[in-house]
């Protein structure tokens, strides 16, 4: 407790010490900006804009390098930045000596070539272009993404950097504040390289260019990130919400209709079972994609005759099938033959268990029905004898298909209906 | 039952269930132990050293497979029956492969459950129709579907009649009257069945190369 307590207020302390030590930097940076501009010593400009860069970088550093160990993203981010502009500076160097040597002969520029002090006195001056360059970009792009509604108001990457999540201002200021800050950048970067650019028309178009298209990148690339991620976001959410309302609706029509109707027969246990067993059937083949994809066939014909045959006798059946086959007139006349075989098994098993194997392959079609039941003698014409016949060896032989019908007393029965591929039926 | 008790272990994530269970075998055997999932089941067998794990095939954290990879490296080897409320050949015959010795649904009666863990607990196959019907399936799918399947060692046609007695629901004992054989041979037949299968799972096959030197080491287990 007291220790959390602590972290917290050390949390806040820090954060509030740090904002005011990047104040003080800025205005040091500004200071020896000023002094530069006012044409006073350039040592001493360069001090006091070193002393607020010193300033910056012990106050921010801690929490960009905090910023960069949660979001390794930075580390990519701040490399390519560095090179990028070394590049820059590189290029301009080159180009700078070729044409400012080609075109003239006065003296090379101070601040590439110049006496100690000009250098010392020009960098701030450089380092303060590029740094409001950067933070204006990054401000503006953040602004355009909350604008867009690709972010969150308050977790934009300048935010990240510098951990100031308890301020308040809108997204319009902090654009505002990014537009400034590349208006300062871009006053100063065309005092500092004017008065060579203008020299130059190559020149100026490869600053411009290298100008414009730093800037697009910077504003483009987390805008196109954040769009791309919400399509996708979208996306998903999207296919995620047809599932979900699919599977509502399916569990609507059946599971809850079910429960509804346990709930209401809960005084009668096999009512309740038939239904319990009647509702896993359908499950499952919902579940397996056969109720939706293939209600057609032999497989999900034999699957509502035995739900119909268990529900007319309250019998459990277990049916197991390898293969399936679409389902026409002689699959039909097939599974009426198997409901008839069950109903026969179901009469006579008194609750032994009922068992059917289908097996289909290559145009063969095999289904046993079989019953651990008293079974009859076959020397005894048993009643229900004129049923098999009709029922089930009939229309076997019709549809060009054998029933055979094997049964012992004491051993069960079974029947064993089958059709070979290509032999229709008369 | 035969006057000696099997000690059981249950492992299921639903609690529901192993409660169902243990008070439905409270009258045979002794459940000496529960585990909701691979980590807890290992542990709770390596404590109890049952004569039977009842191993649900869905459980979190890799499945009842993860359980039974795990027994095969160890020195207590437990009869493992599977049971699961799924019907998926998928599920049901890597249990088989990684050593399960038979598979029951959830639905299934007191009765048949006790008399399957009486089978298993003896070291026999227990092959509920549908387990048949599944490893016939795998045995004669045409085109293979998975890429071991290349590798089973075809059934014989004895097997074969057998495997299909079963499926339609006939007893060892009536397969043997029809067939002209001994229930003790049906029994042989089922349980040869059983090797073929589980000989021929990716695991063993790569410890048997890797074991001659034919291949540097096996890659991880695929189910």
């Amino acid at each position: 407790m007291i220790a959390g307590d602590g972290t917290a207020l050390t949390a806040t302390g820090s954060s509030l010490r740090t904002r005011q030590l990047t104040g003080a930097a800025g205005v040091l940076q500004l200071g020896g900006l000023a002094l530069v501009l006012g044409g006073s010593s350039a040592v001493l400009a360069a001090g006091v804009a070193a002393l607020g860069a010193l300033v910056a970088v012990s106050a921010l550093a801690p929490a960009a390098l905090a910023a960069m160990r949660r979001n390794r993203g930075w580390i990519v981010f701040a490399v390519g930045l560095v090179g990028v502009s070394w590049w820059a500076k590189a290029t301009v160097t080159r180009v700078a000596h070729t044409n400012l040597d080609f075109l003239s002969s006065s003296p090379p520029p101070w601040f590439f070539r110049g006496s100690a002090p000009s250098v010392i006195g020009g960098s701030p001056l450089l380092a303060a272009t590029v740094m409001s360059a950067a933070g204006g970009l990054v401000l503006v792009a953040d602004a355009v993404r909350v604008w867009l509604g690709l972010a969150p108001l308050q977790r934009g990457p300048w935010r990240q950097m510098t951990e100031a999540r308890d301020r308040t201002e809108g997204v319009a200021g902090r654009g505002l504040l990014g537009v400034a800050l590349v208006a300062l950048a871009a006053f100063l970067g065309i005092s500092l390289a004017g008065r060579y650019v203008t020299r130059s028309p190559g020149l100026q178009v490869i600053v411009l260019l290298l100008v414009a298209g730093a800037a697009a990148l910077l504003i483009g690339i987390p805008v196109a990130v954040g769009g791309l991620m919400r399509l996708d976001r979208d996306k998903v959410g999207s296919a995620r919400e047809r599932e979900r309302q699919r599977f509502a609706a399916h569990l609507h029509d059946s599971v809850l209709q079910t429960l509804a109707l346990v709930q209401r027969q809960a005084h009668d246990p096999v009512v309740v079972a038939r239904l319990a067993r009647r509702q896993e059937y359908a499950l499952r083949a919902w579940m397996a994609g056969e109720a939706e994809l293939l209600s057609d066939t032999i497989v999900a014909a034999l699957r509502d005759a035995v739900a119909t045959v268990e529900d007319e006798h309250g019998i459990t059946v277990e049916l197991t099938a390898i293969g399936d086959r679409p389902l026409d007139p002689r699959g039909e006349a097939l599974v009426a033959a198997a409901r008839e075989a069950l109903r026969n098994a179901a009469r006579h098993a008194e609750g032994a268990p009922v068992f059917v194997f289908a097996e289909m392959s290559a145009g063969n079609v095999e289904v046993f029905i079989r019953d651990e039941g008293p079974g009859f003698d076959a020397g005894a014409v048993p009643p229900e004898r004129r049923g098999i016949q009709d029922a089930i060896i009939g229309r076997m032989a019709s549809a060009g298909g054998v029933a055979t019908v094997e049964s012992f007393a004491g051993e069960g029965t079974e029947v064993a209906l089958r059709l070979r591929p290509g032999r229709a039926g008369r | 039952m035969n006057g000696l008790r099997q000690r059981l272990v249950v492992v299921d994530d639903h609690h529901l269930f192993r409660a169902g269970v243990r008070s439905e075998l409270l009258a045979h055997c002794d459940v000496v132990g529960e585990a909701a999932d691979p980590a807890e089941a290992i542990a709770v067998i390596a404590e109890t050293s049952p004569d039977v794990v009842l191993l649900d095939v869905h459980i979190p954290d890799g499945g009842g497979v993860a359980v039974l990879r795990a027994l095969q490296g160890g020195t207590i080897r437990p009869a493992v029956l599977a049971l699961s409320v799924s019907d998926a050949a998928e599920d049901v015959v890597p249990m088989i492969r990684a050593g399960a010795l038979g598979y029951v649904t959830k639905t299934i009666s007191t009765n048949e459950l006790l008399s399957a863990i009486e089978r298993v607990a003896a070291g026999d196959a227990y092959f509920s129709p549908r387990l048949a019907a599944f490893v016939l399936q795998e045995f004669s799918a045409p085109e293979p579907t998975s890429a071991h399947d290349a590798s089973l060692e075809a059934l014989t046609p004895r097997e074969r009649e057998v495997l299909h007695h079963l499926a339609r629901g006939y007893s060892y004992k009536r397969i043997g009257a029809r067939l002209d054989i001994s229930a003790r041979t049906v029994e042989s037949h089922v349980g040869a069945v059983l090797r073929k299968l589980q000989l021929s799972s990716r695991h063993e096959v790569a410890h048997w190369a890797a074991s001659r030197g034919l291949i540097a080491n096996d890659e991880p287990d695929a189910p």
